[in-house]
């Protein structure tokens, strides 16, 4: 806390004072606190500086000084005066602080608004005007009123509780439930209370597939995406530069596939495997294709176009081939 | 196949006789003098040479007069089996194998059977069996040349077989009349980057016409039914292994392609360019070719090394024995040891219709050369460039580094494209050509990835454990189609002894025949899902390869469809 300004005040208590009182507190302050009133048992005695005559016993001293509209510096402290001892006491101001006056003008005009909201329909402006009023805070205190707003404000609360469970929000749903049970911004209805509940069962039965099949299409998409990013990160040379690059072993392998059983196989395996749907007779039409399309397309008159042509008049017009295999 | 079974019979009886041993087979056999007659009956038409030579041998196993039933050690009852066993046990120069029957056999059978145990069945063959000359008209050429000795041909069949490999359907056997064949070229493929090609590769290519009449013109065209007869190294792996390919441990043998497989083999596959040179044949050599060569074809087993032994010497060594011009010729009877070397021999020799290389437009033109297809992709590959707003592709490589969904997402969302695509059948070919690319490439990648795969698995050791998962119908797709295949590559290719007829051959294709069908493909299928390794990396490098393909495909299908 700030410190406040120092008002050095020396307390004497003389034994020689009038009859009417048991002594004088001498209020001694600096230039700065000049003018500090002062308050024996709530009642003013003086400025400072001032001598103050006070009866022997306990008395509440209290010391103000208004520094600016509706705020002031405060002290109070209890003494107990004994005739004939003399006692030095500091006295320290408080930092600036509302009046009492400011402070209830304030709480009102605070009152005010909180009344105009919860007019308005603001929950929270009611449950607040509620506990002012069951305090007496800014307001009169009034308990029927207090709890006028209070059950005004958990009407609210139900009602909009009740637009959030009906647009399928669980926690509002079982909310409501509670509220059913205790009769709590609604009619007290048990029954109504199962509905809710088993409604915010349904739902989280719902939600709880929702999100599996949420999180299967995340599943998918990512599978997608990875296979996306296979697709544009892929490297067909990856594994076999030595093919591309012509470094000849694997030429070579292609020299012995030719020859011999296995690989043919691997190749019909291959085939399967992939469950493309393509067949051997299909894919044999689209290699005879392949291998003569290069020069049919670039040099048109090369004597592959020119066979390629030739096959196509015989297969149009269904002749026998010429070379009879032993499976017919 | 009979005659293989005879032959596997006699010398497991024999053994495999030495000369010492030979000579105690002399004394011990005894032949009648009906069995005697027998022999001679059929050498009518044999030089008197030949004639005396059996007879005096004959004389000097003659069964003393009173004696029956001890022919021979081995029981001798038949004419040919008589005189096998004579020509086995026989001293005389006139009945033994001479420089040239030597050169035939190392091209025809390979050095793996013994010289006088072929040699005696061969000549004992050829004068007792009809057909001899069909099976084995390498053989009886010479025969026939040596004794002057016509044996009791029976015409032969219009058709030989070949058994032709086809990379999706396994190898079949295809049946070719040889006056179909209208040509015969040296088929050069320019070299690669490859060690085993770093000097080209060259073949044989029967330019074969359709059946029926025909002018040469059509035949010339009809490239899909050529046949290319090429000696190959059989690599009895999943992968090449150099070392045994320097070392000559692998089995070498005559293939037969299909042509167009061989074009985008090297055209396509390999950029590289291919050559095919006429030769300068008449109808009979022709003939003879062809039926040599499938003599060779069916039969020979040799080794295959990179550098001494590969598909130049023997194409040249098939040549010389086929060919009397080819063996005496100036260029051509020297050694080659390069295909280059050999190639440009024979083109600069008489043997060959050089002038038909003089232009290469023009020889692209009439089907003597096959042009790398890298000049096609990349012209294709500019145009599509050009026509794209902003093509994420500088080259082929780029191109197929896209995957093909993300490739078709950016011809969707080119719009001006797309309508271009539509309407431009030019440049929708171009862009089809790329995909189909993408198709043959990632083929051969997968076909790879899948052979990696079912190295690293080794499935013919875990037979076993493997069959323990599946139930039994899954269990015997996964013996017949899976297990069957690889054993079959890790063994040396079936040889038979000359070129077989209709009744040694089953019907069907020769490997994988039952596994072809849908319901086999699908148990198969459902085998090898059920004990697929899904962590191997070969696993997924199989299962990204061949998901590329298969939408690489799909692409070709949509942009057909445009």
């Amino acid at each position: 806390m700030k410190k406040a300004a120092l008002l050095g005040l020396l307390l004497v208590l003389t034994a020689s004072i009038p009859a009417y009182a048991d002594g004088i507190v001498r209020f001694q302050c600096d230039e700065e606190d000049s003018g500090t009133e002062i308050y024996i048992d709530g009642k003013f005695a003086g400025e400072c500086p001032a001598d103050v005559p006070v009866n022997a016993g306990t008395v509440q001293l209290r010391a103000r000084k208004a520094v600016q509209d509706g705020y002031e510096r405060i002290f109070t402290k209890q003494l107990r005066v004994v005739d004939g001892v003399a006692q030095r006491v500091e006295i320290v101001l408080s930092a600036p602080q509302m009046t009492s006056e400011t402070r209830l003008k304030k709480e009102t005009a605070e009152a005010d608004k909180l009344v105009a909201a919860a007019e308005a329909g603001d929950v929270e402006a009611m449950k607040k005007l509620a506990q002012r009023y069951a305090a007496g805070s800014g307001v009169k205190k009034d308990p029927a009123k207090a709890q006028s707003w209070h059950n005004r404000a958990e009407a609210a609360t139900a009602q909009k509780q009740l637009r959030a469970a009906n647009s399928g929000d669980i926690k509002a749903m079982l909310d409501m439930a509670a509220r059913y049970d205790a009769g709590q911004g609604v009619s007290k209805d048990h029954s109504m209370a199962q509905v809710w509940r088993e409604r915010a069962e349904t739902k989280s039965r719902e939600n709880k597939t929702q999100e599996e099949a949420a999180k299967r299409a995340k599943e998918l998409q990512a599978k997608a995406q990875a296979k996306q990013n296979k697709i544009d990160q892929f490297s067909f040379f990856g594994n076999t530069s030595k093919f591309v690059n012509g470094a000849g072993v694997d030429n070579n392998n292609i020299t012995s596939i030719l020859l011999t059983g296995v690989p043919i196989m691997t190749l019909g395996f291959a085939t399967d495997l992939i469950s493309a749907p393509t067949r051997t007779t299909e894919i044999n039409k689209l290699k005879n294709e392949a291998t003569v399309r290069p020069s049919t397309w670039g040099k048109p008159d090369s004597m592959i176009a020119r066979a390629s042509l030739q096959l196509e008049k015989k297969r149009s017009t269904a002749e026998n081939p010429i070379l009879v295999t032993a499976a017919k | 196949m009979k005659i293989f079974a005879v032959l596997l019979i006699a010398l497991f009886t024999l053994g495999c006789a030495s000369v010492s041993r030979q000579s105690g087979t002399e004394e011990s056999l005894t032949i009648s003098a009906g069995s005697r007659q027998q022999l001679l009956d059929p050498l009518q038409g044999a030089s008197a040479e030949l004639r005396r030579a059996i007879a005096q041998e004959a004389e000097k196993r003659l069964q003393p007069a009173g004696q029956t039933g001890s022919e021979g050690t081995a029981g001798v009852q038949n004419t040919q089996t008589v005189l096998l066993q004579l020509l086995l046990s026989s001293r005389n120069q006139t009945l033994l194998p001479d420089a040239e029957f030597e050169q035939l056999h190392k091209v025809v059978s390979g050095e793996n059977l013994p010289l006088q145990q072929s040699y005696a069945k061969a000549l004992a063959d050829y004068l007792t069996q009809a057909y001899f000359g069909c099976q084995h008209p390498v053989y009886a050429g010479y025969f026939q040349r040596r004794y002057a000795a016509a044996n009791t041909a029976a015409p032969c069949a219009d058709e030989i077989p070949l058994t032709v490999a086809n990379r999706y359907d396994g190898a079949k056997t295809v049946w070719l009349d040889p006056k179909r064949v209208s040509a015969i070229h040296l088929l050069f493929a320019s070299k690669s980057s490859s060690m085993a090609s770093r000097f080209g590769h060259i073949a044989l290519r029967l330019v074969v016409c359709p059946a029926g009449k025909t002018t040469p013109a059509v035949c010339d065209a009809n490239l899909f039914e050529h046949v290319v007869l090429g000696f190959r190294a059989h690599i009895d792996e999943l992968s090449l292994d150099t070392l045994k390919a320097l070392n000559g441990e692998y089995k070498a043998y005559l293939f037969a392609n299909h042509f167009m497989d061989v074009y985008e083999e090297y055209a396509i596959g390999e950029f590289r360019e291919v050559y095919s040179l006429p030769l300068r044949l008449d109808d009979a050599q022709r003939d003879l070719m062809v039926r040599e060569l499938a003599d060779i074809h069916w039969s020979y087993s040799g080794t295959y090394s990179f550098f001494t032994r590969n598909c130049a010497t023997m194409t040249q060594d098939a040549l010389r024995i086929s060919w009397p011009q080819f063996a005496t010729g100036g260029r051509t009877k020297e050694r080659y040891l390069r295909p280059d070397s050999l190639f440009e021999a024979v083109k600069n020799s008489a043997l060959a219709e050089s002038e038909k290389l003089a232009s290469l437009d023009a020889a692209e033109r009439e089907g003597y050369f096959f042009s790398s297809t890298r000049q096609f992709y990349e012209r294709a590959l500019a145009e599509v460039r050009t026509a794209m707003k902003s093509p994420s592709f500088s080259d082929i490589d780029s191109y197929l580094q896209i995957h093909p969904l993300k490739r078709r997402q950016q011809r969707s969302e080119d719009i001006a494209f797309s309508a271009r695509l539509a309407a431009d059948k030019h440049l929708r070919e171009a862009q089809i050509m790329l995909e189909e690319y993408a198709v043959l490439r990632s083929e051969r990648m997968m076909m790879i990835a899948g052979a990696k795969y079912f190295e690293e698995q080794d499935f013919l050791s875990r037979g076993d454990a493997i069959r323990a998962q599946l139930d039994a119908e899954h269990a015997r797709v996964f013996d017949d189609c899976l297990l069957t295949p690889i054993r079959q590559q890790y063994a040396p290719i079936k040889r038979l002894s000359g070129i077989p007829d209709k009744t040694d051959i089953p019907a069907g294709p020769v490997q994988g025949g039952l596994c072809q069908s849908r319901q086999s493909k699908q148990l198969l299928q459902e085998a090898i899902t059920a004990i697929k390794n899904a962590k191997s990396a070969q696993w997924q490098n199989l299962n990204d390869i061949s998901r590329y393909w298969a939408e690489s495909i799909a692409s070709v299908n949509l942009l057909k469809q445009l």
